[in-house]
């Protein structure tokens, strides 16, 4: 039982990364690999915050998400000039900086070393400290980014996102400044990422820069494609799915001097499958 | 795609989906022993971490193939060297296998992940390899079978010290913490003992050209210089300091130990001081593992070799599977006749392991006589 809810809270806080993921890439159609920039903001703001001030986790949240949005309100200014490859190129390069500075500023973020010991919330007498309680809190921020991302998927700034992915030029003739509206989503997925950096920290109680690469952004950005991007359901599907698999391989019985080379050409085999039969994705609208 | 490939397609799927059922079922099936006590392993198997992973692994697995006995199972658990993975792991084996004792063969984050759960859920943790200092402050169910990084830097020093070097530099990459440590200690050490330390340089993961750093550090002509590194940059740092004609006394942590290591370093290799936990493995144990194996046993096989070794101890003086008298049983062990050395275990039952001191001599490592 235990095992399933550290697997339902994994779930929830991936599901969070690829939600908040899924309107920059999906509605937007702006190739965002910079995603685990912003999850590792958050992650770090709480467990600094938390182990060296002895913040409380909620107010530390809302610094992560302030500090996320910042940052992505600052690079977003550049990036939302660009389209397609130069885009990704762009924000791939403010991964890559975000992670150099947790891994050198290593006053602040202790560098390689990471930061240990970071606390559990404690909010009006309920101890997350026990899996089922986090697991609550993991499902109430997820709810709470699903009908964000619903609400503004289906707003009028979310049809103008998806004219942004259909036709941007075509949006720009109607008098609309396309740049104003790909930064304002970039910089709300930046703070819904955050939250789920919020969870992580504080749900493992360890973080390191290893965690915050560009190979997770491409994880999280692997779950709304296999999903099926422009579908909030997709998203909760890819990062169902992927969070999942491994661990289901987990009990196949392979013998244990290959076990683990086994699951993970098993792993590779199935994905290739799905992109094969769905190349856009279990259930997507949009294909990049 | 054609009709033929989609058939194909849908076949190996079925197959696979299939595979996966059926393990789950054999696994849920499975009979489980009243006496069989169930030990975890977690670390790195596959991956580009994997050599530490699957070293350990194989130690493991030699001990308990040589007591032929169906009273133990370890479980092998792959963390692919991400913590998030190690943290499921230790779930996994803990709630699911419902283990008496894990053994950690990962990485420092990977076993610093862990270790609040294995606190948590009171399932004591034995760590083989990873030497950070944190890990020595992770709780009562935490066991360490190394000794931190920091003593071989403070040893390092006080051999530069005995050698009458005044003037010292580091050179250690930015992304192991373990190694980060050895250099504070060295740091530490040095200027305790009235040493001077001239530059200190740390090296980013990837970087291949080290050129840049060495002569910044030789601008300031220190004695000797303190590679904390791992292996993969030690063989490229010795091989372009001696490209650029350093004079300088160069001493290692253990990286150069490494066979790889020490034959892509080659000829540069040569003078470079060892400041090593390692003691020679026995020819014995390296003859028997040979022959098991069919591969030379590496220091990660025999540290996982003694790490199961500590651990039967343990569960033998339990005689329990339950974890909380696994852990008492670990925490009475002071100490253990290892492969390598006689591990002795502080108050907190972490190892204190002999520093050993070493030099490179026609590309071969000796025994350091002053």
């Amino acid at each position: 039982m235990e095992y399933l809810t550290h697997l339902a809270i994994l779930f929830a806080i991936y599901a969070i990364l690829a939600l908040s993921l899924n309107m920059i890439v999906g509605y937007t159609g702006l190739l965002s690999v910079t995603h685990a920039a912003f999850y590792g903001i958050g992650a770090y703001t709480v467990a600094i915050l938390t182990t060296a001030l002895g913040a409380n986790f909620f107010l530390a949240t809302i610094a992560g998400i302030i500090l996320a949005m910042f940052a992505a309100a600052l690079i977003g200014r550049v990036l939302s000039k660009f389209r397609g490859d130069f885009y990704a190129l762009g924000a791939l390069g403010f991964n890559v900086i975000v992670f150099a500075i947790m891994l050198n500023w290593q006053e602040l973020t202790r560098g390689p070393l990471g930061i240990p010991g970071i606390p559990r919330p404690v909010f009006f007498g309920i101890d997350f400290s026990q899996n089922i309680n986090f697991l609550l809190l993991a499902a109430i921020s997820l709810l709470l980014v699903y009908l964000i991302c619903s609400f503004i998927a289906n707003s009028s700034f979310g049809r103008a996102l998806k004219a942004i992915r259909e036709d941007e030029e075509a949006l720009r003739v109607f008098g609309y400044r396309t740049s104003h509206f790909k930064l304002a989503i970039f910089t709300i997925g930046a703070g819904l990422a955050a939250i789920a950096g919020a969870l992580f920290a504080s749900y493992i109680t360890y973080i390191d820069p290893s965690t915050f690469t560009v190979t997770e952004s491409i994880f999280i950005l692997a779950m709304i494609i296999l999903g099926g991007l422009a579908n909030s359901r997709g998203a909760l599907l890819g990062s169902l799915f992927l969070v999942l698999l491994p661990e289901i391989l987990r009990f196949v019985g392979f013998p244990n001097d290959v076990a683990a080379q086994m699951r993970q050409v098993v792993y590779g085999a199935i994905l290739v499958l799905l992109m094969l039969y769905r190349p856009q994705g279990l259930m997507g609208e949009f294909k990049l | 795609m054609s009709k033929s490939h989609k058939t194909l397609v849908v076949v190996i799927l079925i197959l696979i989906v299939a595979w996966i059922t059926y393990g789950c079922y054999r696994q849920a099936k499975a009979p489980i022993s009243q006496n069989k006590i169930t030990i975890g392993f977690f670390g790195p198997l596959s991956g580009d971490r994997a050599s530490f992973g699957t070293g350990a692994q194989a130690g493991v697995k030699f001990l308990f193939d040589k007591l032929n006995t169906n009273k133990y199972q370890v479980i092998y658990e792959d963390t692919q060297g991400d913590p998030k993975n190690a943290v499921s792991a230790i779930n996994k084996l803990i709630d699911v296998d419902h283990v008496s004792v894990t053994i950690c063969a990962g990485f420092s984050p990977e076993c610093l992940a862990a270790a609040p759960i294995a606190q948590n859920k009171r399932v004591p943790m034995f760590v083989t390899s990873s030497q950070a200092g944190d890990l020595a402050a992770a709780g009562d169910y935490t066991f360490m079978g190394q000794s931190t990084q920091t003593s071989l830097g403070f040893e390092a020093a006080k051999l530069a010290k005995k050698l009458g070097y005044q003037t010292a530099a580091t050179i250690t990459p930015n992304y192991n913490n373990a190694v980060m440590d050895g250099t504070k200690g060295f740091v530490e050490a040095f200027q305790t003992s009235a040493g001077k330390i001239t530059g200190q340089e740390t090296i980013k993961p990837g970087e291949t050209d080290f050129r840049t750093y060495l002569k910044k550090i030789d601008a300031a002509h220190p004695q000797v210089i303190y590679l904390s590194t791992l292996s993969n940059e030690t063989a490229l740092i010795l091989k372009q300091k001696t490209d650029l004609g350093m004079r300088e006394v160069f001493i290692n942590n253990s990286a150069i130990e490494d066979p790889a290591t020490l034959a892509a370093a080659g000829a540069a290799a040569n003078d470079v001081l060892i400041a090593s936990f390692n003691a020679d493995i026995p020819q014995s144990f390296t003859d028997e593992f040979q022959r098991t194996f069919g591969y030379a046993a590496p220091h990660w096989s025999a540290e996982g070799y003694e790490a199961a070794g500590v651990v039967l101890q343990a569960l033998t003086t339990a005689k329990s599977s339950n974890p909380t008298d696994v852990r008492d049983a670990l925490a009475a062990i002071k100490e253990f006749p290892g492969v390598t050395q006689t591990l002795r275990f502080d108050d907190n039952g972490n190892a204190q392991r002999q520093v050993f001191i070493k030099k490179v001599s026609d590309g071969k490592i000796e025994s350091y006589k002053e």
